[in-house]
């Protein structure tokens, strides 16, 4: 039998503790110890070391964290299966050959089984008759299921049923209506053929989409609140928080702010006495977030706000394509024009122009963000907050600053901004994440009084929340 | 994943009786960590199937499934980092797009540590702003023995814990985290780290000694480290 040299006995110090020599090196091992004080004293030392090292373990991430990587993960997986570009670009009004081939797609799915397209939603509630693809689905069986994506979702007059997004949204679909999921995670593209589809999304980065598609509007969004009905006569949206783009099936777009709306429906009878002027430009059209400013924006001002906010709006698709490809200079350059141009339209049109300077600020604060220039980012997403953007704006803008500051390892403005965040929108889609994000940082800042009491709201507001075990143990009501 | 607690109180005393001579030597046997050599259980070889078709249920149950073990190697090798959980991200990401070039070789846990070290590696290589663990970014320890002093206990340690790795050259890092602390065969680390086994071998040793000679220059630090009968 060979003796073992001290280098030897030291190469197997760590199979020795695991328990993995084999008996034979077991033995040239021991006995080498027995001859050698050098390694015996080594030796003892890491049987010391090694379990005292391996037990310094750092919690592992919480629920809230693990759910978020999950949720990028995916995100990242599908954004590089390369589907939501053709979705984005292709002509959003004829997509019934895709839509078709879609829904084919899906009926030979469920009859020959091959594994689903992996999808970005899942299904929650649901009341009533439903069916996906060609299938009946019963409620019991399809709460939590992933929905395919394109294939067509059916609801007759009493059903109704939730869809949960990954990264934040959830649509809830009153009967009778018709609608399919499309696209991915990252441009997410709601096909909405008939029914009423109220939306709550939460916040979108730049370079990502959120729409919803009727047969003659397009209506896309960041972080916002809205409802989108599609009936035979025509569609509608109504903005309950933020703003959204909508875009018309003749090429005219508008922002339409909280509070307001667009339609293609007839209109209705004059409620007063309408001046000739106010009438929207298309007989269809209704821009009521243009009217909002008030009875003396009429006509040619009208006009120029219009011009305002398919200018912003095609600004705004160009910073985020120049974002996409990673030119955070140029993009920079883009939006610095767009400003000095809206400076020169504004006074003629301060509503369209404010709305405009809010998504112009915005996407200047993802660009920096996304740039790594991450103070100024954090900057300029409360600049937004400063100037009064809208609630649900001001809300994505100060989590994203919460996050930031949070990554940077300043837990006590992250903190700040994240219970700002709260207070930005109390009832915005980001509420339960700023909550969280405002306990955790605050305990992380040793803030012990602050985390509970903000512990003791998420407890008191999303009692089943993924972060209720969390705010449990900080207030001292158990938890695992 | 096992946690600090059960290392610390499964350690095991195995007397090995050498022959006649009154001689004998013990040695400690820590519970281990979960052995590479080990066969994986039986149901991650279907998940990873079902994931290269594509089937997101088995992409989530292999992350929840894994996420604390590749955490914690993330941890271990760049500390307490504010991007630790981007990089677990990426490490997902990247194994999951390149399932289809997974052979099954070797168990997935094994596979996925490899592309959890590179991605920190390469991060470590981008930024050489080494993570300078205090006690106030450590956070709670994983351990869930009550007590506060306990709890402090293994907060210090964590801190200690990093703060030396923190110290150890990229390279000797991943050497000493994957063969010491993870508990893979010098063989598969080399595998690991794209270099052979003597590379290997140096490289913990140097870690080693580097560890000692730091725990003869700071008595509190290694009376912490050894449960309180202090290094050698």
């Amino acid at each position: 039998m060979t003796a073992l040299r001290c280098a030897d006995v030291e190469a197997r110090l760590v199979d020795a503790i695991d328990g993995r020599l084999d008996s034979a090196d077991a033995v040239r091992f021991h006995a080498h110890l027995e001859g050698c004080a050098a390694c015996r004293e080594r030796a003892a030392l890491w049987r010391r070391l090694v379990p005292e090292m391996r037990g310094a373990v750092a919690p592992a991430p919480g629920a809230m964290a693990t759910r978020r990587m999950q949720i990028e993960i995916e995100r990242r997986l599908a954004a590089e299966r390369g589907a939501p570009e053709a979705v984005t670009r292709r002509r959003w009004w004829v997509p019934a050959l895709a839509l078709a081939a879609a829904a084919a797609a899906v009926a030979l799915w469920f009859r020959a089984g091959p594994p689903p397209p992996v999808g970005y939603a899942a299904f929650g509630a649901v009341r009533g008759a439903v069916t996906v693809g060609d299938r009946p689905a019963a409620p019991a069986g399809v709460v939590g299921a992933r929905v395919p994506i394109g294939a067509p979702i059916a609801l007759d007059g009493d059903a109704a049923l939730t869809l949960v997004l990954d990264g934040g949204a959830t649509l809830a679909v009153d009967g009778p209506g018709r609608l399919a999921l499309e696209g991915s995670a990252r441009a997410v593209a709601v096909r909405l053929s008939a029914g009423v589809v109220r939306a709550e999304v939460a916040h979108r980065r730049a370079d990502q989409t959120f729409a919803v598609l009727t047969s003659d509007l397009r209506v896309e969004v960041r972080g916002t609140k809205f409802v989108v009905a599609a009936t035979p006569a025509g569609s509608r949206v109504d903005v309950t928080e933020g703003h959204v783009a909508v875009r018309f099936a003749d090429g005219r777009q508008t922002l339409v702010s909280a509070g307001a709306g667009a339609s293609t429906l007839p209109p209705e009878p004059p409620r007063e006495q309408p001046a000739p002027e106010a009438q929207a430009p298309h007989p269809s059209g209704d821009e009521r977030s243009l009217a909002r400013g008030g009875a003396a924006q009429t006509g040619a001002a009208a006009g120029r706000c219009v011009e305002v906010a398919r200018s912003c709006e095609t600004t705004a698709r160009a910073v985020r394509a120049t974002m996409r490809g990673g030119r955070w200079e140029s993009a920079l350059r883009q939006i610095a024009d767009a400003r000095r141009e809206l400076r020169a339209a504004g006074p003629r049109c301060e509503e369209s122009a404010s709305a405009c300077e809010d998504e112009l600020g915005y996407l200047h604060a993802e660009v920096l963000n996304q740039a790594g220039r991450l103070d100024d980012a954090v900057a300029a997403y409360r600049a937004l907050d400063r100037r009064g953007a809208p609630p649900a704006m001001r809300q994505n803008a100060l989590y994203a600053a919460g996050q930031i500051e949070r990554r940077q390892g300043r837990p006590a403005a992250a903190a700040s901004d994240f219970e700002r965040a709260l207070a930005a929108a109390p009832r915005g889609a980001l509420r339960e994440d700023a909550l969280v994000g405002a306990m955790e940082s605050a305990q992380a800042a040793g803030q012990t009084a602050r985390a509970r009491a903000l512990a003791g709201r998420y407890l008191r507001e999303h009692p089943g929340g993924l972060a209720a075990p969390a705010a449990g143990r900080l207030t001292g009501r158990g938890g695992p | 994943m096992i946690g600090a607690v059960g290392r610390r109180a499964g350690t095991i005393s195995l007397r090995i009786f050498l022959t006649d001579p009154p001689g004998e030597a013990t040695v400690d046997l820590v519970e281990p960590m979960p052995d590479p050599s080990r066969p994986p259980a039986p149901e991650v070889p279907a998940l990873v199937d079902r994931a290269r078709r594509r089937d997101p249920e088995a992409f989530r149950a292999l992350f929840q499934a894994h996420v604390a073990v590749v955490h914690r190697v993330v941890r271990r090798m760049v500390g307490a980092r504010p991007d630790v959980d981007d990089l677990v991200q990426t490490a997902f990401f990247e194994a999951f797009r390149s399932l289809p070039d997974f052979r099954g070789d070797a168990l997935f846990s094994t596979w996925l540590t490899r592309i959890t070290v590179r991605v920190t590696m390469r991060a470590a290589r981008r930024s050489r702003a080494a993570a300078s663990s205090s006690l106030d970014e450590i956070g709670e320890p994983a351990s869930t023995t009550p007590g506060p002093e306990r709890v402090v206990a293994a907060r210090e340690a964590l801190a200690l814990v990093e703060s030396l790795l923190g110290e150890l050259r990229p390279k000797r890092r991943a050497a000493f985290v994957l063969h010491v602390l993870e508990g893979y065969s010098m063989e598969e680390v080399a595998a690991m780290l794209s270099a052979s086994t003597a590379a290997v071998k140096v490289r913990v040793h140097d870690a080693r000694r580097y560890i000692e000679r730091r725990l003869r220059q700071n008595r509190a630090m290694a009376l912490t480290l050894t449960g309180g009968e202090g290094g050698s």
